[in-house]
């Protein structure tokens, strides 16, 4: 299964969606990330309800930096998650670089939030 | 010359940046910092605290200025495995007794994570736009307490000092 998002290229990122991963790569440090972020991520998330898919991938491998305020739309994406109906919801999985030493302990923290349905692993 | 910029001695390196209040300055300024604690220490991950406590603080000092000039210093210790972050802005009074209860609230949490968790957990909730998360970032991520002082300028407005110090190699 597939889901079809148009590329996203704002204020120094590019999200692209390729089959069940979504690709971010850039940074996200601009003063008002939500802008582009939140009405991304719920379409991310309503197509990926109407598509009856469980599961997405999430590579941040090639994003240098994430501020709070764009942890922030993360943080609703992943909390938005737990509202959904049981039967609808997906797994969220976040691949990570380990030479972004950022990625370690900020997205462990999100995986928290909701660790039945987001994990979290390191790229090889 | 040391009283003409305010030069910091006893200093194993050290850097002083002032800058207008435009948000594109902060990456710029985030960058500039990772260069500079690259040449003077060699563990990756302190550096990666530092460069994020100094951006966050960054814009936190942007999006609440109430006039021109944000300032961040950085000094490593001559002696110890020790680096101090200064952020200076600008602020109203009734906007650094906000930032002051924050940091209190951030210094007192001993379980980090659990107040960096309620923290997202209440950032969900807020529908002004304001994520709240930078100072709780920070607490968490770099175990470092917080010092602040404000200096008046006039009856409304004054100066607000943020203060880290962070533990290296």
């Amino acid at each position: 299964m597939a889901i079809r998002i148009g590329k996203i290229s704002e204020s120094g990122v590019e999200i692209t969606v390729l089959g069940d991963t979504v690709v971010f790569k850039g940074s996200i440090d601009c003063s008002t990330p939500g802008a582009f972020l939140n009405p991304f991520f719920n379409e991310l998330n309503t197509k990926l309800i109407e598509a009856e898919m469980k599961s997405v991938k999430v590579d941040i491998t090639q994003l240098s930096f994430l501020n709070s305020s764009g942890i922030k739309e993360f943080v609703n994406w992943v909390m938005g998650l737990s509202k959904v109906s049981p039967d609808k919801q997906y797994t969220i999985e976040i691949i990570t670089n380990p030479d972004q030493i950022w990625q370690e302990s900020s997205i462990s923290t999100l995986v928290y939030l909701n660790t039945k349905l987001v994990k979290k692993t390191v790229s090889k | 010359m040391e009283k003409l910029i305010n030069y910091e001695t006893n200093t194993n390196g050290y850097l002083d940046i002032t800058f207008g209040p435009v948000w594109s300055y902060v990456p710029l300024t985030r960058n500039y910092i990772e260069n500079f604690l690259m040449l003077n220490l060699t563990e990756k991950t302190g550096i990666n605290k530092i460069v994020t406590a100094a951006s966050e603080l960054l814009e936190n000092a942007v999006k609440y200025s109430c006039t021109d000039g944000i300032r961040v210093k950085i000094r490593k210790h001559l002696d110890k495995d020790l680096v101090h972050l200064v952020v200076l802005n600008s602020l109203t009074r009734n906007d650094y007794e906000k930032i002051e209860k924050k940091i209190e609230e951030a210094n007192n949490a001993e379980d980090t994570l659990e107040y960096y968790v309620q923290k997202m957990k209440e950032s969900y909730e807020r529908n002004d736009g304001k994520a709240g998360l930078g100072i709780p970032r920070i607490r968490h991520e770099s175990g470092v307490q917080f010092s602040i002082s404000y200096i008046p300028v006039d009856e409304k407005t004054g100066i607000i000092e943020v203060k880290a110090t962070f533990i290296t190699k």
